[in-house]
């Protein structure tokens, strides 16, 4: 491929990636008032409006509202804080984020124009390493903006998340390597790859016991009820305590983002990715090809088909990871810890174990 | 244990204990109060408990208003319960005044407090559940007590500050159309009540998070003098409303519920149960009801009917009189207590003989458990804190009055 | 008085201790309140409130206002009853003489209330001015709950505004205190004393 169009080809991959994560947390904001308001009897965000137009649009204007209101307000400083740690945490929340991103495949490959073109910003031989890594990146954010905010009930809020993604950073880990000996990789577009076909190909069915571990770990690396113990907003109003404006902003859409990469992930792993069962893209291509025809138009309209089914499954996961915040009380310090490390490690390590000897009676049959 | 082994290169970092304070202005301390907390990581080494952020002397204010503008404080006591305050104050001061109620009046009254105790509990679960984290279960329950509320608007015309006793019977009497109300509110508030069970009750998270925190001992609850669901949850069964049976609560059936253990989960499924209990009370209390009027036919004590006042020099004369110059009580005094929902809530008052009372006492019901209550964290995590403060039910306006 | 509720209160068995299936359990009952108020989206308990508004009960004090007689006068006679009976000491009512008096049922009325206000923020809407009224003159069932102000010198509200008779959606019953049936009040005036005052 010339070195151009694969410029071109990353760039606009960059900008559908980049663009969905970040309209997607934005819209969650809006989804989680909108949503916990369904279900707690209650309307929600409806009141923003453009002057002169009476159409509501269902309160999303609330999140330009949100948006101005968070840029003019004060930016706040404690006089004793550690000034450039309390400036840089908030970047530290999202910028890793945003990084990790770049793994997650939204679709399989395609032909454009005579290239092959895989979307997914960029395929590492890592693989999902790469998205722990970044993922265990942001705990830096909470403790250093918990730290620098010389509050202590920041700094316990710190403390409690730099415990918590640690503990649960293993189980999240393990609960992968399951999912790893099933498809035999670590590398996400070959997972992705590996689940076409029949629903019987998918991760829930070959890990159903591992994908609950999973949900549990992904949840608790969010840092979102019942494991928003970071947060807690009625013991220690949490690590964010000082911050206001936009930094704020920046912890909460961090907050948001991590929802969404959960459930990228979730979908990624165990419910088939782009794929929908017994669909094959290529032969859809290649149907395309013969009724439409052309050298861009088969292609294109594939790898849109791909992302809305990768999209709506995303989605979907939002909102169950919604569905779970609005439900559940949240743990306590050492209940969390005795979840994650009496609970879950251990029933990783048997979910590995079970996985393993499975296959060896599937291999040696 | 040992010594932990030292690298002489290491400093090793201060353990000291942290000092913070929970309050007065906090997420969880609902009601102004300062927790001095003494932390050692997360655990609570020491507290402290300093009140008086709220204070509003409601004693003294007591001197200077006549016996029944005074119930307008009552309702401002345990703003949850107000009618059960009012209600308490005014058989205070009928005890003191040897008024003997009307049935129908002493039936109402035993119908506003049980109502008011479904409201209490229901805030009291819905606010500790909401510390928690669940805040659906909080919208739920609150969405019972709001119809509850509704009720009482319908009542009183109020919906938080009720004033609906006055010395000698009730100001308003029920409305036509009361027992649809009730049946419709209650099979909501049972319906909620199921939800919230099915939520919270058996969820490990919740049952973790609550049992076997903030415990208490029977011995030490009786020792500082708890009452209500706190006193209950420790195994001691006593319930003025049954030891003591007041207005009309002899004729009507119900169970008192007991806990085991002293903790919050007790607490909790007590409050659950009582307000199952005081919806049975009230469906009795329908039932029985008799006709007739609410209040004394006594123009020295009870303000005349509208139509004297309008039409005759009598009616118009005594009327003036009480407005001007209030109910004249013998001098004397008398305490009356009732089961409030939070626990014994009595009212001590003191007449010269006159207008005025003398002096007015409320015992506050989460006083000694507020109190006491350093005692039932010390030792547990700065999350315990949160559902034991909200099951001991400290309301602010009551503790400092 | 032994009891019966504990069968909740018992050790939470091996499915419980599981997490899982009583979370399950709980999202059931939020997704079925989510359900129900995503696609019955007019059933939704929360009203919006300054649009749609719950029904108030006749009984509901709100914002005063004073009545008129049938000529149009006010019925305040200036007696300082509801003044002397408000716990919170809002009300405060000037007392003017009129050069003519006029007469109702049996009274002769020769006062009336040159200024009367209320301090809205510090009225505490207990009812008793209403209950203590002897000429049916002062209400608080006008379905007005509080009137939005910007500066607290606003919330004094003064007799123009009082005896303005209130714009309010609900039906007005009359409920005087106590009693269940609404009394009539004497509000008809008429030409002459009905009967021969005595002259002091």
């Amino acid at each position: 491929m010339e070195p151009l169009w694969q410029a071109i080809a990353a760039l606009v991959k960059i900008a559908i990636i980049f663009g969905f994560g970040m309209t997607v947390a934005a819209i969650l904001t809006w989804q989680e008032r909108k949503q916990s308001a369904a279900i707690q009897d209650r309307i929600g965000p409806n009141r923003a409006a453009i002057p002169g137009i009476p159409f509501k649009f269902w309160g999303l204007l609330h999140l330009a509202a949100d948006g101005v209101k968070m840029i003019f307000k004060e930016d706040f400083m404690p006089a004793n804080a550690s000034k450039f740690l309390f400036q840089i945490a908030p970047l530290v929340a999202v910028v890793p984020l945003i990084l990790s991103m770049a793994v997650i495949p939204f679709g399989g490959t395609v032909t454009l124009s005579g290239y092959e073109i895989s979307l997914q910003v960029a395929n590492l031989n890592a693989g999902i390493l790469f998205l722990l890594a970044f993922g265990s990146l942001s705990v830096y954010s909470s403790v250093l903006g918990g730290f620098a905010s010389d509050n202590k009930f920041g700094l316990i809020g710190a403390l409690r998340t730099s415990a918590q993604m640690v503990s649960y950073e293993i189980a999240l880990g393990l609960t992968l390597v399951g999912v790893f000996m099933v498809y035999q990789t670590v590398m996400l577009d070959e997972i992705a790859a590996a689940q076409a076909g029949s629903l019987l190909n998918w991760g829930i069915v070959a890990q159903p016991f591992g994908f609950l571990l999973f949900l549990a770990a992904a949840i608790a690396e969010t840092k979102r009820a019942p494991f928003d113990l970071p947060e807690g907003e009625s013991e220690i109003i949490g690590y964010f305590l000082e911050y206001s404006g936009l930094k704020f902003g920046l912890f909460f859409i961090g907050e948001f983002l991590e929802v969404v990469i959960a459930a990228m992930l979730i979908t990624t792993l165990f419910f088939g990715s782009y794929h929908i069962p017994w669909l094959d893209w290529a032969a859809v291509e290649v149907w395309l090809n013969g009724l439409i025809g052309g050298a861009w138009l088969p292609g294109l309209i594939t790898a849109c088909l791909m992302m809305g089914v990768f999209v709506v499954k995303v989605l979907f996961f939002c909102f169950f990871q919604l569905m779970v915040r609005w439900t559940l009380p949240r743990l306590r310090y050492d209940q969390l810890m005795a979840f994650g490390w009496k609970l879950l490690l251990p029933l990783a390590l048997v979910n590995v174990v079970l996985t393993a000897l499975v296959l060896v009676i599937v291999d040696s049959l | 244990m040992s010594e932990p082994r030292q690298d002489p290169q290491v400093k090793r970092l201060p353990d000291d204990v942290m000092d913070i304070q929970l309050g007065p202005s906090h997420p969880a301390m609902h009601g102004i109060i300062k927790l001095d907390t003494k932390l050692s990581g997360e655990t609570v080494v020491d507290m402290e408990v300093s009140m008086g952020y709220l204070h509003r002397a409601f004693e003294k204010m007591c001197e200077h208003r006549d016996w029944n503008q005074n119930v307008v404080f009552t309702d401002r006591l345990n703003y949850c319960s107000a009618a059960a305050n009012n209600c308490a104050y005014m058989s205070a001061v009928e005890k003191l005044a040897g008024i003997e109620l009307p049935a129908r009046a002493q039936w109402m009254r035993v119908i506003v407090s049980e109502l008011s105790r479904v409201a209490d509990h229901l805030t009291c679960v819905a606010a500790s559940v909401m510390e928690l984290g669940g805040l659906s279960v909080y919208l739920y329950l609150i969405e019972a007590r709001e119809e509850i509320y509704m009720i009482f608007d319908k009542i009183c015309g109020s919906r938080l500050t009720h004033s609906v006793a006055r010395v000698g019977g009730m100001a308003y009497d029920l409305y036509d159309g009361f027992e649809d109300d009730i049946e419709r509110v209650f099979a909501l508030t049972r319906k909620f009540m199921d939800q919230g069970h099915v939520m919270l009750t058996r969820n490990r998270i919740f049952y973790d998070r609550m049992r076997d925190t903030g415990t208490v001992s029977e011995a030490d609850a009786i020792d500082f003098g708890f009452t209500g669901p706190v006193l209950r949850s420790t195994g001691c069964a006593y319930d003025i409303r049954k030891a003591m049976p007041y207005w009309t609560y002899d004729q009507v059936e119900f169970d008192v519920p007991t806990g085991e253990r002293g903790d919050n989960y007790d607490r909790y499924l007590i409050r659950m149960e009582e307000m199952e209990q005081a919806m049975r009370i009230v469906e009795q209390a329908i039932e029985k009801i008799p006709e007739g009027d609410v209040f004394v036919h006594d123009y020295k004590i009870f303000v005349p009917p509208k139509k004297e006042t309008y039409n005759h020099i009598e009616g118009l004369i005594h009327h003036f009189e009480l407005v001007m110059n209030g109910p004249q009580i013998k001098a004397g005094d008398a305490y009356f207590a009732i089961e409030s929902p939070n626990g014994e809530h009595g009212y001590y008052v003191v007449s010269e003989g006159g207008g005025m009372p003398y002096r007015v006492r409320a015992r506050p019901t989460c006083m000694p458990m507020t109190m006491f209550f350093p005692e039932m964290v010390k030792g547990s995590m700065i999350a315990d804190i949160i559902p034991t403060f909200g099951s001991i039910n400290m309301i602010g306006g009551e503790l400092e009055r | 008085m032994p009891f019966k509720y504990m069968d909740n209160n018992r050790e939470l068995n091996f499915w419980e201790r599981l997490y899982y299936p009583e979370i399950a359990r709980g999202l059931a009952v939020t997704l079925k309140h989510f359900t129900r108020n995503w696609v019955r989206k007019k059933d939704v308990p929360t009203k919006e409130y300054p649009e749609e508004r719950f029904p108030l009960s006749y009984r509901t004090r709100g914002r005063h206002y004073l009545t008129r007689r049938s000529d149009g006068r006010l019925s305040c006679v200036a007696c300082m009853m509801c003044a002397m009976a408000c716990p919170a000491n809002v009300i405060k009512i000037e007392i003017g003489q009129l050069d003519e008096p006029y007469y109702t049922g049996r009274q002769k009325i020769d006062r009336y209330p040159k200024s009367f206000t209320i301090d809205q923020l510090a009225c505490i809407y207990c009812g008793f001015c209403v209950e203590a009224c002897p000429e049916d003159a002062i209400r608080m069932d006008s379905g007005i709950t509080m009137e939005a102000v910007t500066d607290r010198d606003e919330a004094v509200v003064l007799i123009d505004h009082l005896s303005q008779e209130p714009q309010s959606e609900h039906e007005i019953i009359y409920n005087p205190l106590p009693g269940k049936e609404p009394e009539a009040a004497p509000l008809e005036v008429q030409d002459a004393a009905p009967f021969k005052l005595r002259e002091y």
